[in-house]
């Protein structure tokens, strides 16, 4: 299973962070979550949860210089006794998702709710998601399917219900050299 | 009872003349009885009239802004990201809010504070930096004359702090327009009243916050069983997929389907090219994404941008309703990509749209109608849906140029120019009308005239009420919903929470009542808290007074009596003068002020008691 | 996009009230028309033959629409009783407000 993010759909409201900081330390806290909802605007817009990937090879253990950050079972934890709180990991994390807050002393991350991640079940634009690996990639594959070529579409209507039926148009027009692209 | 959350017991006195900053501890008394938010504000504004004898500039540096959250603000409470801001309107002379969303509110109260009051002048153009309980004033010429967004790029980047939230004032705001704005968080803005200018005249360009506490919250576990309740209700609404797709801008077909949507500076209401500007058009054209505010499903706001055509590029979060009707059918203009243009120059240039697009309308009708010749406004031969001529007024007036200088100092000014222009000019107070026509709902009419900051919809929004059921009520019912409506609707500034899931989607009151008791542990009911901010509109009325307003003011725009409407479902409306006046009357002896809208002498007593003694 | 007087099938009396109904928000989008004309003599005769005709895309939002004829809201008349005479113009509205 794989905690995912859809950054087009985030609207930025934080329900995430807020449930995140309440179902660790039943604080009202965005700022202790384990998550980030990150806002760019006007140029580009973004909104996009920053949120651990449980790395398999995760760059935070190999760069603590005490090895108390642990891959398991698809979860990277940090392993708060043996933690010096140098904060490397902080700075090795490529997508920045382990944090820190001034009344912790360790820098903490997402441990995925035991199997149950909280944010998801909160946000609601179903933003985030949970979703077991081979999920993952389906819809940008489909998407590249039917962007492919020349996808027309037809509306209809079927027992008063408006549907829409796609088709490619055969022949398919010349594509071109792929070397020259022509 | 005791209140064992919602409260860091101190707001955050600036004086920004002397550089200092203090804490200003308040009691569980002062908690309990103003609430906060709106609440707050309006207490320091009545203590600092006092202070001053009630002789206030608005640009002199006696004058203070308020700002406040709310007890609610940066909770997990349905749509918690509302402040308030506060002052002497330079616009109106009078009191005056306006409030912004976003997430600038909540991350100030994680700075341990409850309100921020500022008052005083800083010698050089400077901002506020409050990072946590660490509060310094920052001189910083360099912003001078910068965007919004410039301002934020440049301060985030001074501190090197990338998640401070700041909110901050464009040009306008530093050239004292009366109608500039405070903008945060991209486009949310506290538009009205100009609170930017009050800003602006202090020499404090933005504020920037950067908190951490963990919020006071008495029944944590309660608050999130009551909350995540409430977002299922919201979720289960029919409607709630439409809104998040098109947010206030579904309210264009709704407002021109019964004829109230005002066109041609509010001379019609009814626009025939509606459907080029409404959410539909938004929706499949120009939307990019759904952006909300904090702790929010409800998701209205809608960032669009202009992919093609002249206006190629142009990108904003927005338009809303206001927006879209103000620039669009109010000017006669059915362009939308113009319309995104045009909020996003406002939010670059910090000027309040609607106070923009009701007085370049104004303009309009002027040079149309041959009341202002066009040597006046600098030989602009204005139109109707002249979007060149709209966009050089609006540069104008944020640089105070030509005739932009007039207009810059709001409908006062332009009618202390041209006094031949009152009757077209539709504002109250000096505050311009916002987008709904009052001419068919006589109970619209007397929102607005009693409305304490001038003509906006914020206090009381009675008209699709009233056109749905009421048109035949009796005058006392009429009076009875607008003074239900400026009750709770100045509530959910006093807590901190958005209104529209309430009047939009139908949100329970009550449920407010349930969050109140859990973050604050104590127990009220709705009722208990409607009549704090009942006591406030006393207090709001009492500071308009001792200002000068008196029953003369309580006026709706001269149109709503003098110009019938020209087309549409509603053509021939107009509201008769007697039937306002007896409403008026009325309305009056429902609050118990007396004939000419004075509230009793011994009502002041109830807020004598300042929050420090000097 | 709206349907024209000739393929107007209601027969049932020798002479119902023509009137123009208008669809707005979302209801125009769900019909995919934004107008069309109708003979009915009152609302309820209306909404009987528009269930008729649209079927659940029209019934979807029966509990939420509000109903005003020639610019006054039925509630302000007499709701479902209200009369229509020829020319009447209906508008159907999404109570998704403002304010």
């Amino acid at each position: 299973m794989k905690l995912t993010v859809i950054p087009e759909r985030c609207s930025g409201c934080k329900i995430c962070e807020l449930v995140c900081a309440f179902h660790h330390y039943q604080v009202n806290n965005p700022k202790k979550a384990s998550l980030r909802v990150m806002v760019l605007y006007p140029h580009p817009v973004v909104r996009l949860p920053v949120v651990c990937q449980q790395c398999k090879d995760p760059k935070c253990a190999s760069n603590c210089p005490v090895n108390c950050i642990h891959y398991q079972d698809g979860l990277v934890t940090i392993d708060q006794d043996e933690c010096v709180t140098c904060h490397n990991c902080v700075l090795s994390c490529p997508f920045g998702a382990i944090f820190t807050h001034d009344d912790f002393d360790v820098p903490f991350k997402c441990d995925l709710c035991q199997g149950d991640p909280q944010c998801v079940k909160a946000c609601p634009k179903q933003a985030i998601q949970y979703v077991p690996k081979h999920i993952i990639g389906q819809t940008q594959r489909m998407r590249h399917v039917l962007n492919y070529a020349n996808m027309r579409q037809v509306e209809y209507v079927e027992a008063g219900e408006k549907k829409v039926l796609r088709y490619v148009q055969a022949p398919i027009p010349n594509r071109g050299n792929p070397q020259t692209g022509d | 009872m005791k209140v064992k959350g919602g409260y860091f017991w101190k707001a955050l006195f600036v004086d920004l003349s002397a550089g200092q900053a203090f804490g200003l501890p308040f009691d569980e008394e002062f908690a309990k009885k103003y609430i906060g938010g709106r609440g707050f504000n309006i207490k320091f504004l009545w203590d600092n009239l006092r202070r001053h004898k009630f002789k206030i500039n608005p640009f002199g540096p006696e004058n203070v802004i308020c700002m406040s959250p709310g007890p609610l603000g940066g909770t997990y409470t349905v749509a918690a990201g509302k402040t308030s801001f506060a002052t002497i309107s330079p616009a109106t002379g009078i009191y005056g809010d306006s409030s912004m969303g976003g997430v600038f509110g909540p991350e100030f109260r994680q700075t341990g504070h409850d309100a921020l009051i500022l008052s005083g002048r800083a010698p050089e153009l400077s901002y506020l930096l409050i990072d946590g309980a660490k509060v310094r004033i920052v001189p910083f010429p360099e912003l001078k004359g910068k965007s919004a967004l410039e301002a934020e790029g440049m301060i985030r980047q001074q501190t090197g702090d990338q998640d401070l939230k700041i909110a901050v004032i464009g040009p306008a705001g530093e050239n004292r327009v009366v109608f500039a704005c405070v903008n945060s968080d991209w486009s949310r803005n506290a538009g009205r009243v100009g609170i930017g200018a009050v800003l602006g005249s202090k020499n404090l360009k933005a504020i920037a916050v950067r908190g951490a506490c963990d919020l006071p919250v008495a029944e944590v576990g309660q608050l999130m069983e009551i909350t995540n309740a409430g977002f299922a209700r919201l979720k289960s609404h029919k409607l709630f997929s439409f809104w998040q797709e098109q947010g206030l801008m579904s309210v264009v077909d709704y407002v021109n389907g019964i004829g109230v949507m005002p066109t041609y500076n509010f001379k019609d209401a009814h626009f025939d090219r509606a459907d080029q500007i409404n959410g539909f058009v938004m929706e499949e054209r120009y939307k990019i994404g759904d952006t909300a505010c904090f702790c929010c499903p409800m998701s209205c706001g809608n960032a669009c941008l202009v992919k093609e055509g002249k206006y190629s590029g142009a990108v904003c979060e927005g338009p809303e309703y206001e927006t879209a009707c103000m620039f669009g059918s109010n000017l006669g203009i059915d362009n939308f990509a113009f319309i995104v243009r045009a909020n996003q120059l406002c939010d670059e240039l910090g000027i309040d749209t609607i106070s923009t697009a009701n007085l370049i309308g104004v303009m309009i009708e002027a040079v149309t109608s041959d009341l202002v010749p066009v040597e006046e406004v600098d030989g602009l031969a204005l139109e109707w849906g002249d979007e060149e001529g709209v966009i050089t007024l609006m540069h104008k007036i944020a640089n105070r140029e030509g005739v932009g200088d007039t207009l810059a100092g709001g409908s006062k000014a332009v009618i202390a120019r041209w006094p031949r222009l009152k009757p077209i000019i539709s504002q109250v107070k000096g505050l311009e009308q916002s987008a709904y026509d009052a001419r068919t709902a006589v109970s619209m009419a007397l929102a607005y005239a009693t409305s304490d900051i001038g003509a906006h919809h914020t206090r009381a929004w009675t008209l699709a009420h009233e056109m749905e059921q009421g048109l035949n009520w009796s005058p006392e019912k009429k009076v009875d919903l607008v003074m239900y409506h400026q009750t709770v609707r100045p509530l959910f500034d006093m807590l901190g929470v958005c209104r529209l899931p309430w009047i939009e989607l139908g949100f329970p009151e009550d449920y407010y009542e349930q969050a109140y008791q859990a973050v604050t542990g104590v127990k009220y009911s709705l009722q208990d808290l409607l009549a704090k901010s009942a006591l406030l509109y006393d207090l709001t009325r009492l500071i308009g007074v001792k200002l000068g307003i008196s029953r003369q003011d309580d006026q709706p725009p001269d149109r709503t009596f003098d110009q019938p409407v020209l087309s549409g479902p509603q053509k021939g409306k107009v509201v008769r003068r007697e039937d306002f006046e007896e409403l008026l009357e009325l309305y009056y002896r429902k609050r118990g002020w007396d004939q000419n809208g004075i509230p009793p002498q011994e009502r002041e007593r109830e807020f004598s008691e300042p929050l420090v003694s000097e | 996009m709206s349907r024209g007087k000739e393929s107007m099938p209601d027969t049932r009396r020798p002479y119902p009230r023509l009137v123009t109904v208008k669809f707005t928000s979302r209801l125009r989008f769900d019909l995919g028309r934004d107008q069309e004309h109708v003979r009915a003599d009152s609302i309820a005769e209306l909404l009987a033959e528009l269930e008729h005709r649209h079927g659940d895309s029209f019934r979807h939002w029966s509990e939420h629409y509000k109903i005003f004829v020639n610019g006054s809201s039925i509630a302000t008349l007499h709701g479902s009783n209200t009369k229509l005479a020829d020319g009447d113009e209906v508008v159907f509205l999404l109570p998704v407000a403002g304010g």
